[in-house]
């Protein structure tokens, strides 16, 4: 069929956007770090000592995520599991879950105050801790998603071939899992590597400091724009390789995924309960923690002073009033939302409509370039622009724009040609075959894009903070700062903010099943 | 019908897929209110053809319908109607959207559209499914649909891609025979593919054999099931006494290559002579749905011939038994010759 000048027009939209937000800031960095004293920065010993820690730090919440996850999601993939749906919803909640309310999820556990009653804040325990919490459920879901549409079928050909259960384990299970369990591995360690928020709040102390936090700090603290564009293109460039194995081992999940019919319950449930509870409870209970110290906060202060607090300028003096910070939240992430709909679809149409293939990877861009340094190559390239109302949800759209990309085109790619053919033979030219076909059927698709995209824009943390003044505050960087002061009363107003945040996050997410995310939605990962 | 000209005219069409020709130099017509078979085996170019006509794949030669140039046309202004062998109806509109799809692409005000549609359903039965999902309809009912939504637009030429090959054998033989009926009524032409030769003789005018990407004969049923273009097309129109070098030589007047119409031959047992008439001794016989397929061994040819026999052809209605003598009376006007190079 005939390439559609709509799609072109949609394709050079999208192409314009991502090299005026992408590309300029990027090249903004790099103007920045031609400078010498910039270039000095990266042969810093110091900073390779940061290296050093953050690539320990990174392998070991690795590790730490993938002992706990890979039982849980052989566990998932069992059909005997009781309670499987609910586990499910479970190992999705860290995948939306925004950083700050998991780093104060964390804190209500096993921080200063903490239901536990010991305080590991500003130690390697409380860092890998949080990382687990927040990235077993990647692993549990790549994995056991992965075993779950490969294995049933292949086991059973196993048993009828003589292999006991043991050895069905090793020789069925085991190496269908090898190339998920790397992906998720690799994507883990990225996360970990990169972490900004989580490491924020629990470990501020220096020593802790990843890449990302390191940027931020010579940006917010010693205003040394050059040093902090040298690290995030440092940081770039590392994710950029360390991106490969993930991109490969994703690769070879694609192949040999046979999706089986539904198999009979078997009798045995506790070997699959036993292997998911550890993971499962490392989920569950800093989030029980973080709403039950919200509910009843310790050291004298009263839920109902902290929501009369969140309802009222705060009486901490210095700090943003929280409905302010609710609204900002809302309105830019509406405004993200929408722009990442534009620029994405713009990207999803002309991929699969115009044949633009190379602006698939192309739109991708934003999800190397860190949120941190997004923030930074904007201020640098539109001082102006970046820190009016409009930077922070320019950047929080910039950065939906993968997610919602990725979505349309498996989408659009998802219409049978045959059906456009019908309705092109039926009179309709390539722009009603659009508006009449692509996208009625994909409708639930960018549905669910646009509540992920909405998602993350309430809960990023980097960009808003890197960019935030105080009238442009959103609700993570309002948690942050109650975080950081000392006193009863501002611990309260975080932990009900971390739940509130929490719950809206979890609202806009469960739109997405409600717009129909069984049928034609599609999950980012 | 105010028609100026064919309903469709192709010349030198081509298609080719990288370096695969899948189809050369193609020349055929479809006059209005024709129906044309297209039939041929997996693989020979039909689906090519009919989608280069629709203008769903890049093809070289010409198109023309009613005089009208088609080939320079994006296929959403070809006015060429095509049902799908999977139907292709969209999920996301009810039974009576789809039927109205191409009304409204066209541009028919919504009364009309309304009224054609409507009548449509009644047409094909399905009047009272109209606000049904699309998902929940049978097989047929799907087919009557897709079908529907070609024809309201009314195209005039209209083209079907085995329409009915997912179709269960009852039902393909009812809805084939009233499908015709509708064209008929309409005075619509249609080019269809189909692998089923039963089906093409059952309604076409016409038949158009492909063999690998070109057009080997062009005939009406009665004449290409008597005077086949060759041997590879006598056999493929389902002829079992087709010889040729060697094994024609033997044959009575010597051709390059024969066909004998085996329903104008006639086998008995026992002995006797007649015009054409040779020794032929029965070896092995098959139940078929209207008797027996016996293999008769024909000393005199060299050969072996298939002969169908009713049961009252033969003594008590029962296959001989192996050996039994006869004679085979095979008079010239059973027989087609092919000369020359063929």
């Amino acid at each position: 069929m005939r390439r559609p000048p709509f799609a072109h027009a949609l394709g050079a939209l999208a192409a314009a956007a991502l090299a005026l937000g992408v590309l300029a800031p990027l090249a903004a960095l790099v103007g920045r770090t031609v400078d010498a004293a910039a270039a000095r920065t990266l042969v810093d010993p110091q900073l390779w000592g940061l290296v050093g820690r953050t690539t320990l730090q990174a392998t070991a919440s690795t590790a730490a995520a993938l002992l706990l996850g890979a039982p849980a999601a052989w566990a998932l993939s069992r059909p005997e599991l009781p309670l499987r749906r609910l586990w499910r919803a479970l190992f999705v909640v860290p995948f939306v879950l925004p950083s700050l309310v998991a780093a104060t999820a964390v804190l209500a556990w096993v921080g200063p105050r903490g239901l536990l009653g010991v305080d590991l804040r500003d130690s390697w325990w409380i860092v890998i801790l949080a990382h687990a919490f927040y990235n077993v459920g990647i692993v549990a879901r790549i994995v056991g998603g992965h075993l779950e549409g490969a294995t049933p079928r292949l086991l059973e050909a196993a048993a009828a071939l003589g292999a006991s259960p043991w050895r069905r384990a090793w020789r069925v299970t085991l190496p269908t899992a090898a190339p998920a369990i790397v992906a998720s591995a690799a994507l883990v360690f990225l996360f970990c590597f990169t972490s900004f928020g989580v490491i924020l709040v629990l470990a501020p102390a220096p020593e802790f400091a990843t890449l990302e936090v390191e940027v931020y700090r010579r940006v917010a603290r010693t205003f040394d724009l050059g040093g902090a564009s040298a690290l995030a293109l440092l940081q770039l460039a590392l994710v950029l390789v360390l991106a490969q194995p993930y991109l490969r081992a994703q690769a070879r999940m694609a192949h040999g995924v046979v999706r089986a019919a539904p198999t009979a319950r078997g009798a045995i449930r506790w070997p699959a309960l036993a292997a998911v509870a550890p993971a499962g409870l490392l989920v569950a209970l800093p989030l029980a923690a973080l709403f039950a110290l919200a509910a009843a906060p310790p050291g004298g202060a009263s839920l109902a002073g902290a929501v009369r607090s969140l309802t009222t300028p705060s009486r901490i003096v210095g700090l943003t009033d929280a409905p302010t910070a609710v609204a900002n939240s809302l309105r830019f992430g509406l405004v993200a939302t929408l722009l990442a709909l534009l620029i994405g679809g713009a990207i999803a149409f002309a991929v699969e409509r115009g044949g633009w293939r190379w602006l698939d990877a192309f739109g991708l861009l934003p999800w190397a370039v860190s949120a941190v340094t997004l923030g930074l190559g904007l201020l640098l390239v539109a001082p102006g622009l970046a820190a009016s109302a409009w930077g922070v949800p320019l950047a929080h759209a910039l950065l939906a724009t993968p997610l919602v990309a990725r979505v349309g085109v498996s989408a659009l790619a998802a219409v049978p040609t045959a059906w456009r053919e019908a309705a092109a033979t039926l009179g309709a030219s390539p722009w009603r075959v659009a508006r009449r076909l692509d996208l009625p059927l994909t409708r639930a698709a960018w549905a669910s894009a646009a509540a992920f995209a909405f998602a993350a824009s309430l809960g990023e943390f980097g960009a808003a903070l890197l960019l935030r003044r105080p009238e442009t505050t959103t609700l993570p960087v309002a948690i942050a700062e109650r975080l950081g002061r000392p006193g009863a009363g501002s611990y309260a107003e975080a932990l009900a903010l971390a739940a509130l945040l929490a719950v809206l996050v979890g609202a806009s997410v469960a739109l997405i099943d409600r717009a129909g995310g069984r049928r034609r939605g599609a999950e980012p990962f | 019908m105010a028609s100026v000209g064919p309903a469709l005219e192709i010349a030198r069409l081509g298609v080719r897929y990288g370096a695969t020709v899948a189809l050369a130099d193609v020349d055929l017509r479809v006059e209005a209110g024709e129906i044309v078979a297209l039939v041929g085996p997996s693989g020979c170019g039909k689906s090519s053809l009919l989608r280069a006509v629709a203008g769903l794949v890049p093809a070289t030669g010409e198109v023309r319908a009613t005089d009208r140039a088609l080939h320079a046309l994006p296929a959403h202004r070809r006015g060429v109607g095509v049902v799908f062998q999977d139907h292709a109806l969209f999920p996301h509109l009810d039974v009576a959207g789809n039927v109205a799809f191409g009304l409204v692409e066209a541009r028919a005000a919504a009364e009309v559209r309304r009224e054609r549609t409507a009548a449509w359903l009644a047409r094909v039965g399905l009047a009272d499914r109209a606000g049904d999902d699309v998902d929940r309809l049978s097989g047929g009912e799907r087919q009557r649909i897709a079908l529907a939504r070609t024809l309201a637009p009314q195209p005039p030429l209209v083209l079907l891609d085995e329409p009915f090959a997912s179709l269960d054998p009852g039902l393909r033989t009812r809805l084939s025979l009233e499908v015709a009926g509708w064209l008929r009524e309409l005075g619509t032409a249609a080019l269809f593919v189909t692998h089923d030769l039963d089906e093409a003789l059952a309604i076409a005018d016409r038949i158009a054999v492909l063999r690998a990407g070109r057009l080997v004969q062009v005939a009406a049923p009665h004449e290409l099931m008597a005077r086949p273009a060759d041997p590879w097309t006598a056999r493929f129109v389902g002829h079992e006494n087709v010889w040729e070098g060697d094994e024609a030589a033997r044959l009575p007047g010597a051709p390059t290559a024969a066909l004998l119409l085996a329903e104008r031959a006639r086998w008995r047992p026992g002995t006797g002579a007649a015009e054409g008439a040779v020794p032929a001794t029965h070896v092995a016989a098959s139940p078929v749905r209207d008797g027996w397929r016996l293999e008769l061994e024909v000393p005199a040819w060299g050969t072996r011939v298939r002969w169908t026999a009713r049961p009252r052809e033969l003594p008590g209605g029962d296959a001989p038994g192996a050996g039994t003598a006869g004679i085979l009376e095979a008079p010239d006007e059973a027989w087609f010759r092919w000369t020359g190079r063929g």
